[in-house]
């Protein structure tokens, strides 16, 4: 199942009762004003969605492998992305965020 | 830079007020998140895909003890950059000028045009 911006932009239109118009809109210079800024270097951090990042990997020998021949690799800029608080717990499976309490399920010492 | 300062300037290249833009960013962040979680991909054109991937269960090592611990298996919210935004960050002179019509001085690496 893949959702593509259009389902995006038509899911947050009815949520919030917006124009898929006006929606589309901001989404869209959303995105645009990301990409840029990651261009230029930027660390984007949006809380509890997550971190987005520029790194840098360095230059190496690779190797061709059909022929086994060496090929250097120069170094490229690679936009990463690192999951936040919220997106980690309900990806993860992990519903409640308290730590489960560690009960003594009924079994009291007996006394 | 934070949510914040993503709301100032789309709001500002735009003409929203910087409310609609914050409530329309965070009802986008919490739909993907909820379409992540039930299970979907999502795919931007241009900006990437988000995707949800399961990582084996391994044995782990406490680093300090040395300690073997095993780690089940568990699901990670992935992102991989589109066709564009990695040529973007690779090469910035690749970036389209900017689609509004207002310049964004405080974006990009290019020096403001002196008036």
């Amino acid at each position: 199942m893949t959702m593509t911006k259009r389902e995006l932009v038509i899911r947050v239109a009815n949520t919030l009762g917006m124009t898929q118009s006006d929606v589309a809109k901001i989404i869209e210079g959303a995105f645009d004003t990301i990409s840029r800024t990651l261009a230029d270097g930027e660390r984007w951090e949006l809380r509890d969605f997550g971190v987005f990042e520029v790194k840098t990997r360095a230059s190496r020998i690779g190797r061709n492998p059909r022929t086994g021949d060496q090929v250097p690799v120069p170094e490229r800029r690679v936009v990463t992305f690192r999951p936040g608080k919220k997106m980690k717990e309900l990806i993860g499976g992990e519903e409640s965020t308290e730590d489960e309490p560690a009960e003594a399920s009924g079994e009291t010492p007996a006394f | 830079m934070t949510k914040r300062e993503l709301v100032i300037d789309v709001a500002e290249r735009l003409g929203y007020t910087q409310n609609e833009v914050s409530v329309v960013i965070q009802g986008t962040l919490d739909a993907i998140v909820a379409c992540l979680s039930e299970g979907q991909r999502l795919e931007i054109r241009n900006f990437g895909v988000f995707e949800v991937k399961s990582r084996d269960a391994r044995i782990g090592r406490n680093p300090r003890t040395g300690e073997e611990v095993p780690i089940s298996e568990k699901k990670v919210a992935t992102f991989k950059p589109g066709k564009a935004l990695k040529e973007y960050v690779q090469d910035p002179g690749k970036l389209p000028p900017p689609s509004f019509s207002d310049p964004v001085e405080h974006l990009g690496t290019a020096s403001a045009p002196s008036i």
